[in-house]
């Protein structure tokens, strides 16, 4: 089921949450939702499920405005980061829950709805646990419940809100590759949100990076990566470098000296240059190239790490270099950058 | 620095001896010394004594009248009492805090002056009574108004167990069956009610085993005629004042017992809750 979004408002109070947001997210896709605390992921993805109601703006379930639909008529799957199950509940009665609401037309027989909570406990691994309560199970089984009691009532779109959020790193990890299995399996239209890159970035088709209510850019993650559209993007995703620069002429400056770098667009002005740590090179000074001097190396099992001030104007670096390179604190070396992004500063 | 001992592990926390043993006094003086006098007494009377007292229709009535007003009472007082601890803890309006703190009221009242108040409310000449009486409602002197008097008594412990149980519920698990298809009268009847089953047990049966006690407020506004509006605890009072110490003393095991089954139930719905909900 294609979702498309389309001007999406959401005000609480006087705060805007959501500024006016145009997406659209392809039947099968796996989004993620990623953003800072605060940026209105959250928001956006409950009004999507219908339970928040948009300002102003609509949200096409396929071809047909569900703007004001109610969240049962929506026929959407939600995961809680709480998880949310019903702790009076066995995990198969939890299942079952959907199924079993169903006005009495369109419910299942019982000895359905009992197979098709089988079959889903098998799905998430949880064969034996349907008699248990949602009390004696870890982290990570309760939120794979939770998966299955939303995925059993066949929605048409799947959200879930930080679904690894409150989980340890191991735990989420193993689910979050199962989840991707899941989705391939089952091919759900399947919208996530998180805080964590890392996790965004490995497990979605695309991103959708959201800060202050607008998106800042929707694209696969390794574009987000390599090619950030918005200097938030490149700032807020992996590590980088940043430096104020000034565009004059096509060249750059910075603190009056010439950087000798490719400039990347038109625009003269204040700008802002991120290089990532593993594009700063170093190599022996030279006259016209940047110098620098090494004022910190740390060793850690990740690499080495070496902090560099900047000769010729202030600003410092942080590279990732070699092991083999012989370097010593306070020594002068040349600095060069195989790649960098400029984003023009508004004046 | 007590050492380790077969009594109990050795612990870092001192004062465990001197802690125990003043426990192990305030209940053995206060609690259990009296109530056994009480068995000790009861036992000499017999167990053929004890049922021809009684069979006396008048203790009868008067303990159907006590047990079948607290049962209702203790209903009442949990129907209410959920209602008021939903609406305390679901919205904020100005003057809840108020209302909360006046909840416990019944609490700290003293009782006779409860009983005092409600009879001049409800007496055939009070702002309530006399409004009732023209509609033909006879409130003070009748089994109503002692209904009235244990649901005063009663409200305060049906609130105040379900209100903890209620602020700990999410609102993401009704979201969540809202999710999933459920229309809202299926929400209450399916996610919300239920756990609230053995709080509303535990708070039925601590009204139930209050209203059974009371005394104080009942004793104004019910009249205290046999076989009418008279209740366990007031033919206690009256058995003695008869120098019926016999008498006295059976109703009072009756009670004692009614006590007891109470807080067994109470005991038992909690241990079950834990089990059925884990540690959660």
């Amino acid at each position: 089921m294609d979702i498309t979004l389309s001007g999406l408002k959401k005000t609480f109070g006087q705060s805007p949450a959501i500024h006016g947001i145009d997406l659209k997210i392809v039947s099968g896709e796996l989004l993620g939702l990623l953003g800072p605390s605060g940026s209105g992921k959250t928001t956006l993805l409950r009004m999507i499920a219908g339970l928040e109601l948009p300002t102003a703006g609509q949200i096409f379930f396929g071809k047909e405005d569900a703007s004001h639909k109610t969240i049962q008529e929506r026929r959407v799957g939600f995961v809680f980061q709480s998880y949310a199950l019903f702790k009076h509940m066995s995990v198969a009665e939890n299942i079952a829950y959907g199924l079993k609401v169903r006005p009495k037309a369109q419910r299942l027989e019982a000895a359905q709805i009992y197979k098709r909570v089988a079959e889903l406990l098998d799905l998430m691994q949880l064969a034996g646990y349907g008699g248990r309560f949602p009390g004696q199970l870890s982290g990570g089984q309760r939120q794979r419940v939770a998966l299955a009691r939303a995925l059993a009532v066949e929605p048409r779109v799947l959200l879930l809100d930080e679904p690894f959020g409150a989980l340890d790193a191991q735990v989420r990890k193993d689910l979050r590759r199962w989840l991707r299995e899941i989705h391939m399996r089952t091919g759900h239209t399947t919208i996530f949100v998180t805080h964590d890159q890392e996790e965004a970035l490995e497990l979605s088709d695309r991103v959708a990076v959201l800060a202050n209510g607008r998106l800042e850019q929707v694209a696969k993650p390794e574009i987000i990566y390599d090619q950030p559209a918005s200097a938030f993007v490149h700032g807020f995703i992996g590590e980088s470098n940043q430096i104020y620069v000034e565009q004059l002429n096509g060249r750059l400056f910075a603190a009056g000296s010439d950087l000798h770098l490719q400039c990347q667009d038109q625009t003269d002005g204040p700008h802002i240059l991120f290089v990532r740590p593993q594009h700063v090179k170093l190599s022996q000074p030279t006259e016209t190239g940047w110098r620098g001097q090494i004022k910190a190396i740390h060793q850690s099992f990740l690499g080495r790490r070496v902090e560099i001030a900047l000769s010729d104007f202030n600003g410092t670096l942080d590279a990732i270099v070699n092991d083999s390179e012989k370097l010593v604190i306070g020594e002068t070396i040349g600095v060069t950058l195989s790649n960098y992004r400029l984003f023009a500063l508004a004046r | 620095m007590p050492g380790k001992s077969w009594f109990y592990p050795a612990s870092p926390m001192p004062g465990f001896r001197l802690a125990l043993g003043a426990s192990l006094l305030w209940v053995g003086l206060i609690v259990l010394l009296p109530l056994a006098g009480l068995a000790l007494r009861a036992s000499q009377i017999g167990l053929e004594g004890a049922i021809q007292i009684l069979m006396q229709p008048r203790l009868l009535a008067a303990l159907r009248l006590s047990f079948g007003l607290s049962f209702a009472a203790g209903i009442l007082s949990i129907l209410l009492g959920g209602l008021i601890a939903w609406v305390l803890t679901r919205y904020h309006f100005t003057g809840r805090r108020l209302l909360d703190a006046a909840i416990d009221l019944p609490f700290a009242l003293p009782t006779a002056v409860a009983g005092i108040a409600l009879t001049t409310l409800y007496a055939p000449t009070g702002w309530l009574g006399r409004p009732l009486n023209e509609l033909g409602i006879k409130v003070a002197f009748t089994p109503l108004g002692i209904f009235i008097a244990l649901v005063f008594i009663g409200l305060p412990f049906a609130v105040r167990t379900l209100q903890p149980i209620l602020e700990q519920t999410e609102v993401e698990v009704e979201e969540a069956s809202a999710s999933l298809g459920a229309k809202r009268w299926q929400t209450i009847l399916y996610i919300i009610l239920p756990p609230l089953l053995p709080a509303a047990l535990a708070g039925f049966a601590l009204a139930f085993a209050r209203a059974i006690g009371e005394y104080g407020s009942v004793i104004f506004i019910a009249g205290n005629i046999p076989f009418y509006t008279e209740i366990a605890p007031i033919l206690v009072v009256t058995r003695l004042e008869e120098f019926d110490e016999r008498g006295a003393i059976v109703v009072a095991i009756i009670m004692l017992l009614a006590s007891f089954l109470c807080l067994l139930a109470i005991n038992l719905v909690q241990a079950w809750t834990r089990r059925r909900l884990g540690h959660d």
